[in-house]
């Protein structure tokens, strides 16, 4: 059974109160889920907060998911990643960006993506991957900074060394470009 | 308000949202809308569905245990100790085609010459952590011995922790039956006449890793590290 298609079938049992499968579960899918929240609030004792948080949502919220919501990963990814982004506006300041911590880099996501990776991820990743090749480095760029770190216009401006009205654009017509891909 | 029914302008809007760069007024006031209309929830969540994929990118980063446990706590989930036959079963792989080889051959040859009763047994103990660890295991009664031989690696070790070779009856209501530890300097376990009267029974041996004190245990307490069929033997 593909990882992602046994993601379903546990998040499908947690619905009905399987406290093995929530075991499961979150063995399988804490570590990426992690790995999100320390980008997005750049504090391991924040992030451990909201990831649990995250769980519990999804443990509570578990019997409103039905395959066709989805693949299971990505439910449980929008619930955590909502979490975080609700705690980063909450928070007076935002934290800065340190980029010798091992966790700031975007290494990973500008791989080339090899046939095994591809195997590995679910068909609307793929999609979404093939669209995402085809925008200009800097549109790519910043919506990786912005889905993986949670930054602002203004933060994106900064550290690209550009107008806010140019990254603006770079935003707006790369998302753009995305919808009529993906449509 | 009629703007935000044109997909031209709530659609970008609805992406920002998701991919999280609508910020301050411009967050609330679209999320207010979302609580009216559903056509710009079940847009907002499908585009959220989308862009969230990009998780699946990221390299996995080590959980601390401790929010597993609060989880736990919070939750109020039993701790899931698994019955002895599932912790026993669960992580059982019957793929690994070594070990299916070598029980293939040994039980072609076992039927093709069984005298009544067995004078031997045998069992190819392969590692339930899937790292192709083999030991073979050999019991005689004319030594009243269980021998081993360990084909791959060496026999996982932890300190503190003993490995502990278990008998389990086909007869799923006995309690396995503790054989005894096994040592780097002698791969060896004697056996008395009620040890190796249940091996006429025994479907399986398992190697766990006990305690060293717990030597009284009637039944495995720590992980189960290897495990394979018995099978009977002629002289």
């Amino acid at each position: 059974m593909h990882t992602m298609d046994a993601l379903n079938e546990l998040l499908l049992r947690c619905g009905r109160q399987d406290g093995v499968a929530f075991k499961q579960l979150y063995q399988q899918s804490s570590p990426k889920l992690y790995a999100l929240c320390c980008r997005l609030v750049r504090d391991e004792a924040l992030a451990e907060d909201i990831l649990q948080e995250g769980f519990l949502k999804i443990w509570h919220s578990a019997a409103t998911y039905s395959t066709d919501k989805g693949q299971a990963f990505i439910w449980m990814a929008t619930i955590v990643r909502n979490q975080a982004l609700d705690r980063l506006r909450m928070a007076k300041s935002r934290p800065e960006i340190h980029p010798e911590v091992e966790y700031e880099s975007l290494e990973f996501a500008s791989q080339a993506i090899t046939p095994d990776l591809l195997t590995q991820l679910s068909s609307d990743t793929q999609q979404l991957l093939e669209c995402m090749e085809q925008l200009k480095p800097e549109q790519r760029e910043c919506i990786f900074q912005a889905f993986y770190y949670g930054c602002t216009h203004e933060e994106l401006a900064a550290s690209q060394q550009r107008p806010l009205g140019t990254v603006k654009a770079w935003i707006r017509r790369g998302l753009e470009q995305l919808r009529n891909c993906l449509a | 308000m009629k703007r935000y029914k044109n997909p031209d302008i709530f659609e970008p809007l609805a992406m920002a949202y998701a991919l999280g760069i609508l910020q301050g007024r411009a967050r609330s006031r679209f999320e207010q809308l979302m609580q009216q209309h559903l056509y710009l929830r079940a847009t907002t969540q499908a585009y959220q569905q989308k862009l969230n994929g990009l998780v699946e990118l990221l390299p996995s980063h080590t959980v601390p245990t401790r929010v597993w446990h609060n989880l736990e706590q919070a939750l109020q989930l039993k701790p899931t100790k698994l019955s002895f036959w599932e912790r026993f079963q669960t992580p059982l792989n019957w793929a690994l085609p070594s070990l299916a080889a070598v029980l293939a051959a040994i039980v072609t040859a076992l039927f093709l010459n069984q005298p009544n009763p067995p004078q031997a047994y045998i069992a190819a103990l392969k590692s339930t952590q899937q790292q192709h660890q083999l030991v073979l295991a050999m019991a005689k009664h004319a030594e009243m011995k269980i021998s081993f031989e360990m084909l791959d690696q060496y026999l996982e070790q932890q300190e503190g922790m003993v490995p502990t070779l278990w008998c389990i009856s086909k007869n799923k209501h006995e309690p396995p039956m503790r054989l005894g530890t096994l040592e780097q300097t002698k791969q060896e376990i004697a056996l008395n006449q009620k040890m190796w009267n249940s091996l006429e029974t025994a479907s399986e041996f398992a190697i766990s890793l006990e305690p060293h004190n717990a030597n009284m245990a009637t039944q495995p307490q720590g992980k189960i590290i290897l495990s394979g069929a018995v099978h009977p033997m002629g002289q």
